[in-house]
């Protein structure tokens, strides 16, 4: 198995690979290009300090289809790769680190690096199930402007969506890290507010309704993987299964 | 046996005070102190005061306990854990043999013959080996026994566990381990202030910081790759990481699933992979599956998703592969997406 990770990385080189995946969203922002973060990101930024899992990936949402042919100018601009799917476009290019940095990494470490990518991946504002049965909107509108800060000290503006869409639209993949997620995320919104937000979304209540069993199974320890541990360590178990009991009961 | 040792020895079965060491023990009470003392500064023994008196127990840490195992397994067995210590370098440096004459003692120690029958003598005597000829004097090597596997604990220096691969910042830091090295990690770990948890466990601890999740490692990836199928965090996320790590010999695995009945839920697993990532599985490893597919009743996938219900989505694979699949489709496409 390689023996290291990302979060073995320098804490510079983990500054400047975060600094990197900011300046993708700076430079759309400096566009009048119009996007919303959701995923990792938003989680981060919804929860402060609170949210310790992100990656390098950046995902968004974009108000208008027609926006995506110029995201890929400015972002080819940046030695951007496009690919282009049914559900929309991913960018990425391979992690640059400055010579000074690279010199500081073991061999291994190098290796690593040279895996990685900063990756943005816009949709349109629906997205889909993978069976594409279920879908979940997204709405321009219900989005707030809010602070992402970084290691460095440095912090940069962006609108993301409101908690209740973040979690409503997390809460239709039942994997760890979005149980997780909303474990943490919970208390940044109602259950009100998050009935309201999916129950808009045509029948993405029915794959939660579905999907949320997965959420309380792990929240209670009928399942004790790693979203369960994550969430015992940090004592939010009870709150948040209370909190799916009372979402399940008003879903039903 | 030396003041040391019985000092250690009785305080491994029960912490006592001083005073009661120097009443049980036949040592004076200066021998029995400067012991305490020594066993103190080698991180074995510890000191507490309670009211007048002082209470010394065995130390915490991977060392003390394991140290505590061989002073009580020997004992239990009639040998002299004294003994064994003064011997664990030459030991150490025959635990891996199987039949041994002095000769292979004289070249893997630098003893001289004399001392190399001695050493042979010895673990014969204390039940580490059997005799196999006593002229020329060849002991076979017992490896099942406790007493030697605890003293090669002990031996071993500690090795330095590294996280695993990951290419994203994860609210944890995972280290694959072998029971072993878990074991001194666990040690470890009881002195530092950050949570600990064991992968597969309830054993989980709160505290500061980063949590350190520990993982038993299987005898190889491919043990593991099967162990973790089994769970739902493993097929929607770590099964991917190994693949993308190239951690997974396919041959091996489908041996591997085949001694464990399991071929056609491994071969149904790689061809959802292969469908939704054409890159992280090959068309090639699935018909290798898919050629030894077994029939027969029907297995289940997944079975702790069963109160989700099924994917109607995912009904021609539980036809083609005869299983009943309880997976969530969309946490699988996911964890593919996830680098």
């Amino acid at each position: 198995m390689s023996p290291v990770s990302l979060h073995d990385l320098p804490e510079e080189i983990k500054r400047h690979i975060e600094n990197e995946s900011l300046n993708v969203v700076e430079k759309l922002r400096a566009s009048s290009i119009s996007f919303i973060l959701i995923g990792g990101w938003a989680a981060r930024a919804i929860g402060g300090v609170d949210h310790d899992r992100y990656t390098f990936d950046v995902d968004g949402v974009l108000g208008s289809n027609s926006d995506f042919d110029a995201i890929a100018v400015i972002l080819s601009d940046e030695g951007m790769e496009v690919t282009k799917f049914d559900w929309g476009q991913t960018y990425s290019r391979r992690l640059k680190l400055p010579l000074n940095l690279t010199q500081k990494l073991s061999g291994e470490q190098r290796d690593l690096v040279s895996k990685s990518k900063i990756k943005l991946e816009l949709s349109t504002s629906r997205i889909y199930s993978a069976d594409s049965k279920y879908f979940f909107d997204f709405r321009m509108d219900k989005s707030i402007e809010l602070e992402i800060n970084t290691r460095s000290g440095r912090s940069i503006r962006a609108a993301v969506a409101l908690p209740q869409y973040v979690i409503a639209s997390k809460l239709g993949i039942s994997d760890w890290k979005n149980i997780y997620d909303v474990g943490l995320l919970h208390k940044k919104t109602t259950v009100g507010e998050l009935v309201q937000v999916i129950e808009s979304s045509d029948n993405w209540k029915e794959l939660v309704r579905r999907k949320i069993v997965r959420f309380k199974q792990e929240a209670e320890g009928k399942i004790q993987g790693t979203a369960y541990t994550l969430l015992n360590v940090r004592g939010l178990n009870k709150g948040y299964v209370e909190f799916l009991a009372e979402l399940q009961k008003r879903l039903t | 046996m030396n003041s040391d040792l019985q000092v250690f020895g009785t305080v491994a079965l029960a912490p006592r005070t001083i005073q009661e060491l120097v009443r049980i023990l036949p040592f004076s009470h200066h021998t029995i102190y400067k012991s305490i003392e020594r066993l103190t500064r080698a991180s074995l023994l510890s000191k507490q005061r309670r009211g007048k008196q002082i209470l010394v127990s065995v130390a915490q840490g991977y060392r003390a306990a394991k140290f505590r195992d061989l002073c009580i397994k020997a004992l239990s067995r009639g040998i002299d854990p004294a003994q064994l210590l003064a011997q664990s370098q030459y030991i150490a440096k025959l635990a891996g043999l199987d039949i041994v004459t002095a000769v292979e003692v004289q070249n893997r120690t630098g003893l001289s013959r004399p001392t190399a029958l001695k050493v042979m003598k010895s673990l014969e005597s204390s039940g580490l080996a059997r005799l196999e000829s006593p002229r020329p004097l060849t002991i076979r090597i017992d490896k099942s026994s406790e007493v030697l596997a605890t003293l090669m604990t002990l031996a071993k220096p500690d090795r330095d566990v590294r996280p695993s691969l990951m290419l994203e910042e994860r609210p944890y830091q995972q280290s694959e381990l072998p029971p072993e090295d878990l074991e001194r990690k666990l040690y470890a770990t009881a002195e530092s202030k950050a949570p600990v948890a064991i992968e597969g466990t309830s054993f989980v601890t709160r505290g500061h910081g980063r949590l350190e999740l520990l993982t038993p490692l299987g005898r190889s990836n491919e043990e593991r790759f099967i162990r973790y199928l089994m769970t739902p965090d493993g097929v929607e996320d770590s099964c991917i990481r190994m693949l993308r790590a190239n951690q997974i010999n396919h041959p091996a695995l489908l041996e591997e699933a085949r001694r464990r009945n399991m071929v056609n839920i491994v071969g149904c697993y790689l061809q959802i992979l292969h469908d939704i990532d054409k890159n992280l599985v090959s068309e090639l490893v699935a018909e290798l599956f898919r050629a030894l597919r077994r029939k027969g009743p029907r297995h289940v996938f997944l079975k702790q998703l069963k109160p989700l219900g099924k994917e109607s989505f995912l009904e021609n694979y539980e036809r083609e592969w005869n299983l009943d699949l309880y997976l969530d489709f969309d946490a699988i496409t996911h964890g593919v997406g996830s680098r």
